[in-house]
């Protein structure tokens, strides 16, 4: 990215006017990403000034700011105490502690990352968006919309409910993006099943969830389930891995989740 | 533009265009311990402390530092002095690029994690990388630094 | 022995680790112009025209250089000794581009952004040629990497540029066909290796000044500063009596910077226009536009009888150079030379093949140097030929590698591009090695797999190696030791320490033979104007070569000292005894302090200075050996290897510091398992190399790295500093072969083609089992 003026936004209002003047203006998170990208920018608005850098509880929801830097979410109790650690553990596997305190969830959330390791997580758990404009919407939707988003997100909202997760990333090395990411979460009458990083965005296995309902989690239906994901789901082939080889782990990680979370619940 | 930064425990004024990153800055004014290896977040070795916290200044821009307290290790020195204690009984030091962002992670760590175990050292650290040592040599210094309460 | 072989603490690590500017871009003049190099987007291009008037136009933009701005005349970049083994194929820059990040053009400018922008006015016409990206099909091409008429080869290595191949060599020894037939099990296998990328954290930089009497002062990151300057007087027809090059301290090399980079372009630029000029390369530029690993296709043949006695080798070599020649011949000669004596009691073998010509980013020297593809193929196939034999692999290797006191036809036959010199290993302690890492291992109950029943299994595999130390009759090396007043030394050497620690070991040897605490040695490397000839870092040569200049300095330095330590007591030199600090008197209770002794030559009597330089070749090359075994979990599922442990019983003399020489196998250890089981490379179609930043190319990091367990054998070679033979290559070379086994035990499934990565093994897997229903 190269950029021509960095102007630091007194409110929010006067973000989201700035980002709508002109094509080119950008809404900065941590700018990592941003910053690998050849992209030319008239002006670079900051949300610096504008406090949203929280991790905050209330009574059914936890609510984090899109400025909070990752590593943030991967100390936070709070954070953790969402589906069994799942999101925090999944990003801390997000490269190291120096580029964790740089990028935001508000960016990883905006970006659509196909490649992400921490909208899995944040899906399964139903999290929702709160933009200036848009206002509050799910992750689901969102992720279903194309094109630049000329809005500003100001939290995400994730529901305190009593969960089990799973979250499995293969990489070649801890600083790899993921080969495939398996994210399984049981809910009180329900499971989700997540594959991300295909290399494509994250999907739901929902054949397999509609399977699954509430029963039980023996051999036999994980099996079906299994069989109803490998049906379902489509995997593809990049530098790090051929399809073939996602569809292996996909199988293999979906049944050793749905085994550690059915575990765990016994 | 003008970006006023806490440097090393000094109020220093820098002119800066609105382009440019930490890392440039820092260099450009001569805290050369802060190395360039690849410009884009993936190695390490241009880690800074911004208020206490290991960040990689590749990738910071230095308008959005104003009033921040950047540390590096020529602020550092007596404490990377100590840790270095560990690091040259090890053997662990070989071409040594890596090492300034090295210390500074190590005691940063020390100071952020409360119960440090194995697991959580290394994703503390694994960003840094380090292409000579192996790491092993390393992480048995840093074992003990984080061990001495001195 | 108060310093050798004993926990010595590096004499740099401190100061560097405190952030003291030590690295060639931290020691550039701040105004420095800034030169960067506009790089061809095609695999294979002859450039049509250059429109270079609007980028002169912008300010600040001093010049742009083309292929018109340079004699036309070929060079090798490879940064060897004279006459280089490796074609001169060569030019600054040429009308044709050859691989996907060749240079089209330099551009100078006041800084870095203009330097930038200007590139994106520059206007390039490309007439776009075929390439040739698949080095399996390049020799006799239609298409051909180098047309050029006056590129040549400075002595015969097979250099046939119009088939495409940058060098060829064979040879053999005994009757193959009859060695062949008196086998019992014949086993014929075909290896592919990658082009490792050297990953070193420092980019390859360069920065020059005019000083005061107008010559030219390069500061640059190479191995090789000698080299360079010869290499930079010769390209650019400068006098070499007007080059200084200053090797700074170096953020890692690993073979990268034996060849030069941008030193050509920058020396041009600060000689033309009398201002200080730097470059340093984006990473992007470190893996396209350097070099890499040589990728080779080994097709290896092995023959043994019934009794496990292996009888015959034969062994063909397909190696891609790249684009251009560095170290074509010798790397693929070492994937010979250092790898067939292991096995040295075969009635015969052979060893041919042909580097090759592609337009992929040039490969040159690598950590490894051919070693390490070499060990590949014969030691997977020795596991292979054990299997087929039903003989145990260790047992086998235990009947029939080298050992002390023997030797190998090969060290006669096969040097690095020239014939080789005969000799006995005075030290070999594989056999230790081997039973000693056996032990620490756990092999007995390890092997070959342990199930884990988790879906995992445990198992054990393992491979040993050789290297050299320096290459006979061509590496040298010196050094020179200055008395100081007050009795400290200056010791100064041509020897470049890249972080290997060879500046502290250098120093352990000089304080040793003198006597002194290794603070009373201060040692400097390197610099064309002020220290001693040395070939430089490479060839796994500096403990040995460089070391034993330093130590008969020292010896020449203490013989200097004695003497006038005599004249001053008035006795004969032998009455002298040479304590380090003091000097006696033979029974007498005569003493004389070194700091009198140099205070009063240096100020008040008889006053001169005191040197002592000497400079040493090797006559042979003493191998270090090196028995390595990984322990590994591996997933059934998925393929996915757990490094539980990476042992290492390593046979490199005598250590002069422990410390050190664990940190270099230990980092050869770990950048060989990331060459064996991560470190991919690729390329598009296009050509253009797509693993090019460190998102897609994986290095190891701490968290791949959980345990190493390193140990030496007791060793003293006789013709070595204090008995030290190298260790900076022998770390590397074990892990694929090593590793690639250990799979095997596991899951009966062979990876030929590195890197073995999870999905490989996976896809074996799948194919074994389709097979076996
Ligand atoms: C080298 C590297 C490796 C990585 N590896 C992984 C990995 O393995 N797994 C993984 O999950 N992620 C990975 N990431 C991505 C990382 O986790 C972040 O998601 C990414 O850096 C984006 O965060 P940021 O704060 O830097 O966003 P930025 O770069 O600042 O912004 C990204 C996008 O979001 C927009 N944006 C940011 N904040 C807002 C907001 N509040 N409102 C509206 N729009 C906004 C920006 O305009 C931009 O379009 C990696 C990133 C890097 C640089």
């Amino acid at each position: 990215m190269k950029t021509q003026m960095i102007v630091k936004a007194s409110s929010v209002e006067e973000a989201y006017e700035l980002l709508n003047e002109h094509a080119s203006h950008t809404v900065l998170g941590g700018g990592v990403w941003l910053k690998r990208l050849p992209r030319k920018i008239e002006k670079a608005i900051t949300l610096d000034a504008l406090n949203l850098d929280y991790i905050k509880a209330e009574a059914e929801l936890v609510k984090i700011g899109s400025m909070t830097p990752l590593q943030s979410l991967v100390d936070s109790d709070l954070v953790q105490s969402l589906g069994s650690e799942i999101l925090s553990k999944a990003i801390n596997h997000v490269m190291g502690v120096g580029l964790r305190n740089l990028a935001t969830l508000g960016g990883s959330v905006v970006g659509r990352y196909g490649f992400s390791d921490i909208i899995p997580p944040l899906l399964a758990l139903d999290a929702k968006l709160v933009f200036h404009r848009k206002g509050e919407i799910t992750l689901e939707k969102f992720l279903e919309t194309k094109g630049s988003v000329k809005d500003i997100l100001i939290e995400v909202i994730v529901p305190r409910k009593k969960s089990v997760g799973y979250f499995k990333k293969v990489s070649n090395t801890p600083l790899d993006f993921s080969i495939l990411n398996i994210t399984i979460v049981k809910k009180e009458d329900s499971y989700c099943i997540i594959l991300g990083s295909r290399p494509g965005g994250a999907v739901f296995a929902r054949k397999a969830m509609a399977f699954l309902g509430n029963k039980p989690l023996n051999t036999q239906n994980i099996n079906e389930a299994v069989r109803l994901m490998e049906a379902e789901i489509s995997f593809g082939t990049n530098h790090s891995a051929t399809a073939d080889y996602r569809h292996v782990l996909a199988k293999t990680y979906v049944r050793r989740g749905l085994e550690e979370v059915g575990n765990y619940e016994s | 533009m003008k970006v006023k930064l806490l440097l090393n425990g000094r109020e220093r004024i820098f002119s800066v265009h609105a382009n440019e990153y930490l890392l440039d800055t820092l260099r450009n004014h001569n805290i050369l311990s802060v190395k360039k290896g690849c410009d884009a977040s993936t190695c390490g070795v241009c880690t800074v402390l911004k208020d206490g916290k290991p960040i990689l200044s590749c990738s910071m821009l230095t308008a959005r530092c104003e009033g921040a307290n950047i540390t590096t290790v020529e602020g550092l020195q007596d404490e990377v002095n100590k840790f270095y204690e560990y690091f040259g009984q090890e053997g662990a030091d070989q071409c040594g690029f890596c090492n300034p962002a090295t210390a500074l992670t190590v005691i940063a760590m020390k100071k952020h994690l409360k119960d440090p175990n194995p697991e959580s050292i290394l994703s503390y650290m694994v960003g840094n990388l380090c292409r000579c040592s192996g790491y092993v040599a390393q992480n048995k210094a840093i074992k003990k630094y984080l061990e001495d309460k001195s | 022995m108060k310093t050798i072989n004993k926990e010595i603490r590096s004499v740099d690590g401190r100061g560097i680790m405190l952030g003291r500017p030590a690295f060639t871009d931290d020691l550039a003049d701040p105004s420095s112009l800034v030169v960067k190099v506009l790089r061809s987007p095609h695999a294979f291009a002859k450039i049509k025209r250059i429109n270079k008037s609007k980028a002169l136009k912008l300010p600040g933009v001093e010049m742009v250089l083309t292929h018109q701005d340079f004699p036309r005349k070929p060079f090798t970049r490879a940064g060897q000794g004279y006459p280089e083994p490796s074609p001169h194929d060569k030019f600054v820059l040429d009308e044709y581009v050859r691989y996907v990040g060749d240079e089209v053009l330099a551009v100078v400018a006041a800084d870095e952004a203009t330097a930038i922008a200007a590139m994106e006015h520059i206007d390039v016409e490309y007439e776009v040629l075929e390439p040739v990206l698949n080095y399996q099909q390049a020799m006799d091409h239609s298409s051909v990497v180098h047309p050029e008429e006056e590129i040549h080869e400075m002595f015969p290595i097979g250099f046939e540029p119009k088939r495409n191949i940058a060098a060829a060599y064979g040879m053999d020894f005994g009757d193959l066909d009859k060695a062949f037939e008196a086998s019992d099990v014949i086993v014929e296998e075909t290896y592919t290796t990658q082009a490792q990328a050297h990953v070193m954290m420092e980019p390859h930089s360069v920065n020059a000044r005019l000083d005061i009497q107008n010559r030219l002062v390069i500061y640059s990151s190479t191995q090789t500063p000698f080299h360079v300057r010869r290499i930079i007087s010769q390209a650019l027809d400068i006098p070499m009596h007007k080059i200084r090059v200053i090797k700074p301290r170096v953020g890692g090399g690993f073979g990268g910077k034996q060849a030069i980079h941008g030193e050509l372009l920058v020396a041009w630029v600060t000689y033309k226009t009398g201002k200080p000029a730097k470059l340093t390369y984006t990473r992007k530029e470190v893996f396209e536009s350097s070099y890499t690993r040589h990728p080779m296709t080994l097709k290896i043949k092995l023959g043994a009888d019934n009794e496990g006695n292996l009888k015959a080798i034969d062994w063909y070599v397909l190696s891609n150079t790249g684009a251009y020649g560095e170290h074509a011949l010798t790397v693929f000669m070492v994937a010979g030379s250092k790898v067939l004596p292991l096995y040295n009691k075969v009635d015969a073998a052979r060893f041919h093949g042909h580097v090759v010509y592609t337009n992929h980013t040039p490969a040159g020297a690598y950590r490894g140097y051919g070693a390490i593809q070499g060990n590949f193929a014969l030691e997977s196939t020795v596991d292979t030929l054990c299997q087929k034999l039903n003989i145990d692999p260790i047992t086998f290797r235990l009947k029939n590698m080298i050992l002390e006191g023997e030797t190998s036809p090969v060290f006669e036959i096969m040097g690095e591009g020239t014939e080789g010199t005969a000799m006995n290993m005075e030290t070999c302690k594989l056999d230790y090695c081997l039973e000693r890492g056996l032990e620490l291992i756990g092999w007995k109950d390890k092997y070959p797999r342990v199930d884990l029943g988790n879906g995992k299994v445990k198992s054990v595999g393992m491979a040993l190696a050789m290297q050299g130390s320096g290459i006979p009759y061509i590496d040298m090396g010196a050094a020179t030791i200055k008395l100081n007043d007050d009795g400290f030394y200056n010791l100064t050497v041509g020897a470049t320490d890249i972080g290997q620690g060879s500046d502290t070991i250098l120093a352990q040897i000089a304080a040793e033979t003198l006597d002194v605490d290794i603070e009373r040695v201060v040692i400097y490397s390197s610099d064309t104007d002020l220290t001693p000839f040395d070939v430089g870092a490479y060839a796994s040569s500096t403990t040995f070569v460089s070391g034993n200049a330093v130590y008969r300095a020292a010896l020449n330095m203490k013989d200097l000292i004695v003497k006038e330590a005599a004249n001053i007591l008035d006795v004969e030199p032998e009455q002298i005894v040479f304590g380090g600090e003091i000097i006696h008197v033979k029974n007498s209770d005569t003493k004389l302090s070194m700091k009198d002794l140099s205070n009063r030559i240096t100020y008040n009597e008889d006053q001169k200075q005191l040197t002592a330089t000497s400079s040493y070749y090797g006559t042979k090359s003493p191998p270090p050996f090196m028995a390595g075994f990984v322990e590994i979990d591996i997933d059934k599922e998925t393929g996915e290897i757990e490094i539980v442990d990476y042992v290492s019983v390593v046979d490199c003399g005598v250590t002069i510091n422990p410390k050190l020489a664990q940190g270099q196998v230990e980092g050869g250890i770990v950048q060989g398992l990331g060459m064996a089981h991560f470190e991919v490379v690729k390329y598009s179609e296009k050509g253009q190399l797509i693993t090019n930043d460190l998102l897609k190319y994986k290095i190891p990091t701490s968290k791949d790295i959980p345990k190493l367990t390193t140990e030496f054998a007791k060793s003293h070679e006789a013709s070595g500093p204090y008995g030290a033979k190298s260790v900076g290559e022998i770390g590397i070379d074990t892990p694929p072969a090593a590793l690639a086994n250990a799979v095997y035990n596991a899951l009966g499934v062979r990876i030929k083609d590195l890197p073995i990565t999870p999905e490989k093994i996976v896809m074996a897997m799948q194919y074994k089992n389709t097979k076996e229903i």
